[in-house]
């Protein structure tokens, strides 16, 4: 069986314009949470969300471009762009018709289309701009992505609500595995902050008024997030070939579905994606020195998915570092799994396990060592990256140090 | 008692989840009567429409009885009634 390793990363988000600058502000407990842009005081019940602030799309795109990107593809491009120029690939013709782009997006460019509907609903026009069906399409940004770099291998998107990008990496890893393509750039990237979705949230009253504190006994909810992550994956041997930079070996994938509930939580879902991803990537639990929490704050998903964690880990549970960047990188929705497997990737490769941030109180129900507000140095051998969706599906990737 | 307002929160149960008006008492609590989280969110949604009030999440959250939806719109009611 082939081995796969990440080789190149790529992030943007309210945490920075890059995965080194996404990795520090996780290392200082830096959050990304901020008054919310372009939404009026009082408008809605909450005020902060973690946006990306300062992004030019001039700066990084022709107007051309521009004006057939949605945010959403953007950041698929731009964290693509990163993560490529990170792992140093040389394309060449063979290598481009073998490369996969698998891409996660839970609602895809649903901004251009409250953007154009405005018109069509509001401002009475009769008609709506003919860019609108490419910028809204969730395909949109693995379709950019294999437009602009030429690449010809398996390219779609996958779309699981908030598992979505972990579900793109784990395809990505079996599509690897399984020799249908020999490189992939797999991820996920959202841009939710149109004031209709932001609406929609208000009404499923999951978000906090203030900020995020995962798995507090205080927690009142999520921070919306927004942003892009890629990531390279290649065969171990073609990596070690080039002498590529290997950050960590994507070991396992474990997908699930509670077949339970459209948005509540259950425990048995996410425990069996836990252990399948630890038996797909032939680890045990005793190898997993860090887990980078679904944790969206959230009344229902903390003490739930603590209670998956101590289904799997048993009595080590208590005393596993089990973290939710969700509390300084907001929750990205599609993209969130791939901000989440940068972070995993990084604290392997760093040595070092981001925190959860804005801790106060620990919740009983919540027994775990969540990396209270300060990162810890500490090596681990493997991580596991968990995402459960509304819909009650789930997805848990395993990461291992190289 | 505001009779109105008992029989709107009552009736908008009963449109959230068919078939609970038999036995429906102030006292019940939304969960013995079967709503779940998302029930309990589309009720409020539902009950803001008709009353004219916004409830924040806190008192969404607090409110376990039939009888706390009733106290918690009686009481935005009179916040709305007083005027800013």
């Amino acid at each position: 069986m082939r081995r796969v390793v990440v080789t190149g990363l790529g992030c943007i988000s309210a945490l920075g314009p890059t995965a080194r600058e996404f990795w520090s502000a996780l290392c200082e407990g830096r959050s990304g949470f901020e008054p919310l842009q372009g939404v009026a005081p009082g408008s809605l019940r909450f005020a902060h969300g973690a946006q990306v602030r300062g992004f030019d799309p001039a700066a990084h795109f022709e107007p051309r471009q521009v004006e057939l990107l949605d945010r959403f593809a953007q950041f698929a491009l731009v964290s693509a762009r990163e993560a490529v120029r990170d792992a140093g690939l040389e394309w060449t013709p063979a290598l481009k018709e073998r490369a996969a782009v698998i891409v996660g997006s839970a609602i895809g460019g649903q901004g251009s289309q409250d953007a154009q509907f405005v018109e069509l609903y509001r401002r009475n026009r009769d008609r709506v701009h003919p860019l609108t069906i490419p910028r809204v399409m969730s395909c949109a940004g693995a379709s950019h992505i294999a437009m602009e770099l030429g690449l010809t291998g398996p390219t779609f998107s996958v779309s699981s609500a908030c598992s979505s990008a972990s579900h793109a990496i784990g395809q990505a890893l079996w599509m690897l595995r399984g020799g249908q393509a020999d490189v992939a750039l797999a991820g996920g990237s959202e841009a939710p902050f149109g004031f209709g979705s932001l609406k929609a949230w208000e009404a499923m009253r999951v978000i906090a008024p203030d900020t995020c504190r995962p798995f507090s006994r205080d927690r009142k909810g999520m921070i919306l997030g927004e942003g892009g992550a890629m990531l390279v994956l290649e065969p171990l041997e073609a990596a070690r070939a080039r002498g590529a930079r290997i950050y960590a070996e994507l070991a396992g994938a474990g997908f699930s579905a509670d077949a339970h509930h459209i948005t509540q939580p259950a425990v048995a879902g996410p425990a069996r994606a836990m252990r399948a991803a630890l038996a797909d990537g032939g680890l045990t639990p005793e190898t997993i020195g860090y887990v980078n929490a679904h944790g969206t704050g959230t009344l229902g998903n903390d003490p739930v998915e603590a209670r998956a964690i101590h289904e799997v880990f048993g009595v080590r549970a208590p005393a596993l570092a089990t973290s939710s960047t969700k509390s300084l990188h907001g929750h990205a929705l599609g993209a969130a799994g791939a901000l989440e497997a940068v972070a995993t990737v990084l604290a392997l490769h760093h040595g070092v396990l981001p925190p959860t941030a804005n801790f106060t109180t620990p919740d009983p129900e919540c027994d775990l060592d969540v990396v209270p507000n300060q990162a810890r140095a500490s090596r681990v051998e493997a991580a596991l990256s968990n995402s459960f969706a509304f819909g009650g599906l789930n997805a848990v990737l395993a990461f291992r140090a190289p | 008692m505001d009779d109105v307002l008992t029989q709107q929160v009552f009736s908008a149960l009963a449109k959230v989840k068919p078939g609970v008006g038999e036995g429906l008492t102030a006292e019940r609590t939304l969960e013995s009567l079967g709503l779940d989280s998302l029930d309990t969110i589309t009720l409020l949604f539902e009950l803001e429409d008709q009353v004219g009030v916004s409830i924040p999440d806190e008192e969404a959250r607090s409110a376990r009885t039939v009888g706390d939806v009733i106290e918690c719109i009686r009481r935005l009611k009179r916040v709305v009634a007083a005027g800013p």
